[in-house]
């Protein structure tokens, strides 16, 4: 216990997750409380239309006495998105980690790392609750107008909720790299690991909600209903199944009934952590021991590769090349930076194909963008959804940050930090043109999109693919976080990729929102986005030559 | 030639890593730079090369300022890091090509260098293989080879030795010895004394950021008044701060 406390204490030195690390000077850093600000005052709108939303479907289930059903959708939503995330932040923690090689030899048992581990990936995950369920309590106890009781078994349950979700992501991820860790060239398994991961967890959820919408027919569902007396608490059940426990507990939080279910509650929490760590301790060190192995042939060069690979380049292609095969060969910015490009036709794609039905009404849309205004409406969707794509990928926003310590090879480069900053610029652009493309691709499967139409997206796009990637990079040197020691740090959990996201939305979204609202014509809808985002994009590319340079030229690490 | 004008840095505002440091290091020679941990080595060859900005004081590199016209005093020197862990992911073909291509190395140019240097640091079986594959000494020498592919006149270098196997370190030194006799700047930094004794013509000893002694070695003996080793001179220079 002891050694896991100390254990714990290490790794939370390094959890920095604001990036609020003081510098060299010994301050912390004003720009980053700033920013951290900021970014708290973004998610403050969400978390108050959850609230708000909670406060109005009270109103409204009270009438028929199942308040409770709000709880209950809380706490499922809230397990799913804690497993969803939970996947990444596993693998991150529990192998991507660099501590992993320092701790290996020390005289510590599996389970004391992976104790420590989890507790980690539990705080990550405090933070995802604090967004989605800490509104619904709050909400819910201000509803009804609830006592002190009420908000201590809260509280519990927000601390012990996440130990479900995250045992499941664990166990899910233990079992894969347990898998790819057989294999010879570690990171590309570890890259088809972390796809196949990703591709459980979102046919996990699938499963789940099907599973939770079949399981009882409309007809039983609407007779329990109208029992009324919080009767929906009572069928919950699933993976999650301890969550009814949870909404009892805090139903009943004044009588009984509420301390034994909270009771139960932890005590399934605790049940399940003994066998998380009985069953981790023979199978984490499979994945772990020799994670950071690469694979070798120590095969001599033959005369043709050094022909073919030796033709002298520009220096910006040559540096552009650079930073797109660390990229692709860097499990972690695969994941995160690249694979991300193809998740949204992905999320195109799979309703589509799960639920026939809306194949129709695509072909209805595909007609009214033909006949109607609706060509308009698409170029400014997707000139918007383009600029958001890239700005998803981080790979603009994480350019300086994923350079980490390395930052003074930058610095002694005969290379102009302009040049570096295009080159970062460019490779971020082509990801999110190979993003917009597939995007209109799997679109143009399901939808008669006409060419010319797509042509102009193409064309359109371009524009805003430039100007999130080059707010991205100025965002990235204004707040480069560069002390990390796992590279998930340096793009997942890193504020400037989110940050980046935010302006990306809202900078792209005013004008398609104009464009929609004042009903322009096709050509004027071409006419403004070329214009508006032109121009912001040479006023951006400037500041980047200058005040960009600047920024550079001062990062020191 | 690399020369320092008073240049000083200090971190936090408190701490003084390089103090007012004045040095000229001459073409056609090996110099050494000794000094304890923390002495300010490192943070000194940093500044030299651009990787952090001085507080104050002028850096010149073959007489090019390193802050009024940084690429042109870029293309200088080549510098290998007292820390090779970088561009794991590359191959060691892909990093030595980049280094040539950032350097404007032509083809047939860089082809040829690629094989001499595979051949003198025994790498050619390892060039096909991510760097990250490589031993501390394997990527010690990557780095080395990628400075050497542009033939820079100034070579600097930090604890370059470190991690080397005897035959590598050998090669190195004979380079090093081959590339000041052509008239041309070599300076490193090194913690093994032994080594700057029989290796260099000048040594510089700095602690806690201040140039303590600055000379040939016959002058140091002759300044200390002493035919005791290197070490010795080292540790009475050294200890009495």
């Amino acid at each position: 216990m002891n050694r896991y406390t100390v254990l714990t204490g290490v790794m939370l030195k390094n959890f920095n997750l604001l990036n609020l690390r003081p510098g060299k000077s010994g301050k912390i850093p004003i720009k980053g409380v700033l920013l951290s600000l900021l970014i708290f005052a973004a998610f403050l709108p969400m978390m108050l239309s959850i609230g708000s939303i909670v406060l109005a479907g009270y109103a409204v289930l009270s009438e028929i006495r199942q308040e409770g059903m709000i709880l209950g959708i809380g706490f499922s939503l809230s397990s799913l998105t804690i497993f969803f995330f939970g996947i990444f932040y596993v693998m991150s923690v529990f192998y991507f980690s660099k501590d992993i090689e320092s701790l290996l030899p020390l005289p510590l048992k599996p389970s004391e790392i992976l104790a420590a581990k989890f507790t980690v990936a539990m705080l990550y995950e405090y933070l995802t609750e604090a967004i989605f369920l800490a509104p619904v309590l709050i909400g819910y106890g201000i509803a009804s107008k609830a006592g002190l009781l009420y908000y201590l078994y809260g509280i519990l349950l927000f601390l012990a909720l996440p130990v479900l979700p995250l045992i499941y992501a664990s166990a899910i991820s233990m079992l894969v790299m347990g898998f790819t860790n057989l294999a010879k060239n570690k990171d590309r398994f570890r890259i088809v690991g972390g796809i196949t991961a990703m591709f459980l967890a979102v046919g996990i959820n699938a499963f789940i909600t099907k599973l939770t919408g079949s399981s009882i027919s409309a007809m039983e569902l609407q007779k329990l209903m109208e029992q009324g007396n919080n009767s929906y608490a009572e069928i919950m059940s699933g993976i999650f199944f301890s969550n009814r426990f949870a909404v009892l507990a805090l139903l009943n939080s004044e009588a009984l009934k509420g301390f034994v279910n909270l009771a139960l509650f932890v005590l399934i929490c605790i049940l399940f952590i003994m066998l998380f760590l009985s069953f981790g301790e023979g199978i984490y060190y499979k994945g772990v021991v020799g994670i950071s192995e690469a694979s070798a042939k120590r095969r001599r060069f033959s005369e043709t590769e050094l022909e073919r690979s030796g033709r002298q380049k520009p220096v910006l292609r040559a540096y552009i090349i650079k930073e797109l095969k660390l990229l692709f060969r860097t499990p972690v910015y695969f994941m995160n930076c690249v694979l991300m490009n193809f998740i949204f036709p992905l999320f195109i794609i799979l309703p589509l194909l799960v639920q026939p039905d809306e194949m129709k009404e695509l072909q209805v849309l595909g007609t009214y963008i033909r006949d109607g205004n609706g060509s308009a409406i698409v170029l400014a969707a997707a000139f918007g959804i383009s600029a958001f794509v890239t700005s998803t990928n981080g790979i603009a926003a994480s350019a300086i940050s994923r350079e980490g310590t390395n930052i003074f090879v930058c610095k002694y480069l005969p290379v102009s930090y302009k040049t570096q900053i295009t080159a970062k610029a460019l490779s971020g652009m082509s990801m999110g043109v190979v993003g917009t493309l597939s995007m209109l691709l799997a679109a143009a499967v399901f939808m008669p999109i006409p060419a010319y139409l797509m042509l102009l997206i193409t064309a359109v796009s371009i524009f805003g693919i430039a100007f999130s990637s080059f707010s991205g990079i100025l965002i990235d040197l204004n707040f480069p976080k560069l002390i990390w020691d796992n590279e998930q740090k340096a793009v997942k959990q890193n504020f400037n990729v989110v940050l980046n996201m935010l302006v990306s939305a809202v900078v792209a979204g005013i004008p398609v929102f104009t464009i929609v609202a004042l009903h322009f014509t096709l050509w004027m809808t071409l006419l403004t986005l070329v214009l508006v985002f032109g121009i912001l994009d040479l006023l951006l590319y400037n500041i980047l030559s200058t005040t960009g340079v600047k920024l550079f030229e001062r990062i020191e690490v | 030639m690399i020369e320092l004008i008073n240049v000083n840095k200090s971190y936090s505002g408190i701490v003084k890593a390089v103090d007012d440091l004045t040095i000229t290091i001459p073409e056609g020679q090996i110099t050494g730079f000794l000094g304890p941990n923390g002495a300010g080595k490192t943070t000194t060859i940093k500044i030299i090369t651009g990787v952090l900005n001085a507080d104050s004081g002028s850096i010149t590199i073959n007489g090019t300022n390193i802050r009024e016209n940084p690429l042109e005093a870029k293309r200088q020197f080549g510098y290998v890091p007292d820390n090779p862990d970088m561009f794991l992911r590359l191959k060691g073909m892909e990093y030595l090509n980049f280094m040539a291509d950032i350097y404007d190395v032509p083809d047939d140019l860089r082809k040829k260098r690629i094989q001499e240097l595979a051949e003198s640091f025994e790498m050619e079986a390892a060039l096909n293989d991510q760097i990250q594959s490589y031993s501390h000494g394997m990527r010690q020498k990557i780095v080395i080879m990628g400075v050497l592919i542009h033939d820079p006149s100034v070579w600097i270098l930090d604890e370059p030795m470190t991690g080397l196997d005897p035959k590598s370190s050998f090669t190195l030194k004979e380079m090093m010895k081959t590339h000041a006799a052509a008239g041309k700047t070599v300076f490193f930094s090194t913690h093994v004394l032994e080594v700057a004794e029989k290796l260099c013509d000048r040594v510089a000893i700095i602690n806690k950021g201040k140039l303590l002694f600055y000379g040939t070695m016959d002058e140091m003996r002759e300044n200390f008044r002493s035919n005791g080793s290197l070490e010795k001179i080292f540790l009475e220079l050294t200890e009495n701060e």
